[in-house]
């Protein structure tokens, strides 16, 4: 094994938690089950590092098969790093067509086109989604299998979510997708996040959507008790109110847990007691940054416990509306400030 | 006094019918006399009186109309008895809009059927309750019309909609998709969860949903239903046929490919099944593909291609592993 296969084997073992070794190992199969017994998985996490780098020198492994474990690692727990969405635009005609083989074949050549020594890796997992994972290298060196770039790619969808992406090597990805899925071209989404799953289902509105319907959804189940019974009678029909227009704004039961909202505010500052600030020529800068475990929960739980009024100001409701996170509001014109998300240049 | 026209009656139904002359003679006269007046002081008087005798002249060789008098006496009957029918149905109709009003109010209240003050005897009520009733209904069935028999639930103060579409395959009720209509200033989709490839936009675009929203919803649900009952045929396959292995498939569900295996020789067959057309939910091509060359050309392939171009994927491989065809 040579010392960029070993330093790929020392950095996934890095990565991959004890816990999830043994799985991962067993989805790879390139262990036999004697292999497989003799690691301890109760030592540490260097012991096994060395047991794994004899059993790979046994079997003659190389960074080929190394990065099949990675990409099998990644694929299972693809709530880490930071993933960004990406939009496709304007399909052709055929691009609804698009098959996996087709897709592949299309996308290897493309960017191996545009990118001497690139190493690619392509898989279909049961959902449908397919895995690309890019060592990119150039005319003067190998691809560097250390900063792999993962993407994940829905056909007939027109998203695309990537993690792990320099602005130089953005261009060269974009243009391989377009041309492969073809559409005409490719934009930032402005959504990221770090669980590929959180950002997927915003935009594949794969999460519950509550819509107004003849019947209001039922308040949930409170075991709390009722301190007062009069306060309760009162505010019940207001209560249950709020909780219809905080669901219908961000959605019912689980929500995709996205872990920030950011807006970058280059609006005109308004307060006529302060004739110094609005006095001036240029925009006030501002950017304002929600971040949370659970963005949506909690704005959801501020518009039904009243803490933010109802209905839901379009600021925040946009947020699953559009499917984005990244927000330039700008005046525009005379008048209160309007919003308007533009795509980040 | 100047006798005045008889109003003319347009309708069909009335035995007597005016009959034109008579009415131009009473006008003409009545005109020539005023005409006459001006004239005679102009010309004088003999001239005016050999006018005058002219015109008795004309009157005379008029023929009497037959029974002139009894003619226009069964049309007054005949007149008097439409207008107590007119009078009876204006009054059932005012009847049936009060009940109508008060039926529509029990409707929204969902309260009990109370009595309404009703003066008639109880057989004369029921009836009229039933006419109301079948009025209420074939408005209701006109209002399910227009909307395409989609749940519609009026948002935003009567500023807008909110359409539900629902799918279903085999007689199974499936997921339902919602869309927010703004209806003022104009129509547009502000909110919705169909799935992002179904071409939601594109079928926008090319309907006609300003002047009506069916020509986008009737698309829409076809799409969506098309898609769901691709699903469901291949869940069942997934579920019922573990034998069958699902080489591709893809979200829109628009592609299958299977391997079967046939028994005895053991032989894979590649089947691939392309739905190219999004708004139905059976293949558009079947292809088999083998090692064996020979195998798909033979009859009983070709029967089989047949056969899964017309049947839903997941019954037809039901048949085909009875038949032995396939493991």
């Amino acid at each position: 094994m040579d010392d960029s296969a070993k330093r790929l084997l020392q950095r996934l073992m890095r990565r991959i938690p004890t816990p999830t070794l043994r799985s991962a190992l067993e989805k790879w199969g390139r262990l036999t089950t004697e292999q497989q017994k003799s690691m301890d998985f109760t030592q540490s996490k260097w012991a096994l590092t060395e047991r794994l780098l004899g059993i790979c020198e046994e079997n003659e492994l190389a960074v080929k098969q190394l990065t099949d474990l990675e990409m099998i690692h990644v694929i299972d727990n693809p709530d880490q790093g930071m993933w960004y969405a990406f939009q496709l635009m304007d399909p052709e005609d055929d691009a609804k067509s698009v098959d996996l083989t087709q897709f592949k074949e299309q996308f290897k050549s493309h960017l191996r086109e545009l990118v001497r020594n690139v190493s690619i890796k392509m898989k279909k997992h049961t959902d449908e989604a397919v895995w690309i994972r890019i060592a990119w290298g150039d005319t003067f060196s190998r691809p560097n299998h250390l900063k792999p770039t993962y993407i994940v790619h829905y056909l007939q969808t027109p998203y695309v979510f990537v993690t792990s992406i320099t602005s130089k090597q953005k261009p060269l990805l974009s243009q391989a997708l377009v041309l492969s899925t073809r559409y005409q071209a490719i934009k930032d989404a402005n959504l990221s996040g770090r669980k590929l799953t959180a950002i997927r289902d915003l935009l594949m509105k794969k999460y519950q959507q509550v819509f107004p319907t003849k019947y209001p959804i039922p308040p949930p189940e409170n075991n709390q008790t009722i301190s007062n019974q009069h306060i309760e009678k009162e505010q019940a029909e207001l209560a249950a109110n709020r909780l219809q227009m905080a669901c219908e704004a961000f959605g019912g039961g689980m929500l995709p847990q996205l872990q920030s909202a950011v807006y970058k505010l280059e609006t005109k500052f308004r307060d006529h007691s302060n004739k110094t600030m609005t006095e001036r020529e240029e925009p006030f800068r501002c950017v304002v940054k929600f971040t949370s475990t659970n963005l949506l929960e909690s704005f959801r739980h501020c518009a039904s416990s009243g803490i933010a009024s109802t209905p839901v100001t379009p600021l925040l409701s946009c947020i699953p509306l559009k499917g984005r996170n990244y927000f330039l509001i700008t005046d525009n014109g005379p008048g209160p400030s309007s919003q308007r998300g533009q795509p980040q240049v | 006094m100047t006798p005045q026209p008889p109003k003319s009656n347009t309708s069909a139904t009335t035995s007597g019918c005016f009959h034109p002359k008579q009415r131009n003679v009473h006008y003409s006269t009545q005109h020539k006399y005023s005409q006459n007046m001006e004239v005679a002081t102009t010309k004088g008087v003999l001239s005016h009186l050999s006018r005058l005798e002219v015109q008795k002249r004309s009157l005379k060789s008029q023929p009497q109309q037959p029974g002139g008098v009894k003619a226009l006496r069964a049309t007054v009957e005949a007149l008097l008895t439409q207008r107590d029918q007119l009078r009876a149905e204006i009054q059932t109709h005012k009847n049936i809009k009060k009940l109508r009003v008060s039926m529509d109010k029990q409707c929204t209240n969902e309260e009990e059927e109370t009595e309404e003050g009703m003066d008639e005897d109880s057989e004369n009520s029921n009836l009229l309750r039933l006419m109301a009733r079948h009025t209420q209904l074939k408005d209701l069935l006109h209002a399910h019309n227009v909307v395409g028999g989609y749940n519609v639930v009026k948002t935003r103060q009567g500023k807008g909609v909110c359409v539900s579409v629902a799918t279903f395959y085999e007689g199974v009720y499936l997921n339902t998709y919602n869309l927010e209509i703004d209806v003022k200033p104009t129509v547009r989709i502000s909110r919705h969860n169909v799935p992002p490839f179904i071409p939601l936009n594109n079928l926008a675009e090319q309907s006609n949903m300003q002047t009506d929203l069916r020509t986008l919803l009737d698309p829409l649900s076809q799409h969506l239903n098309a898609f769901a009952g691709r699903q469901q045929q291949f869940k069942f396959v997934k579920e019922l046929h573990k034998s069958v292995e699902v080489m591709e498939s893809n979200v829109l569900c628009s592609l299958l490919v299977l391997k079967f295996t046939v028994p005895r020789e053991k032989t894979a067959v590649l089947c691939s099944l392309d739905y190219t057309d999004c708004t139905r939910s059976l293949p558009t091509r079947v292809h088999f593909e083998s090692d064996d060359e020979e195998l798909p050309e033979s009859p009983v392939w070709k029967t089989h291609c047949s056969f899964l171009m017309e049947t839903p994927v997941h019954k037809a491989l039901i048949t085909m592993r009875k038949t032995g065809n396939i493991v």
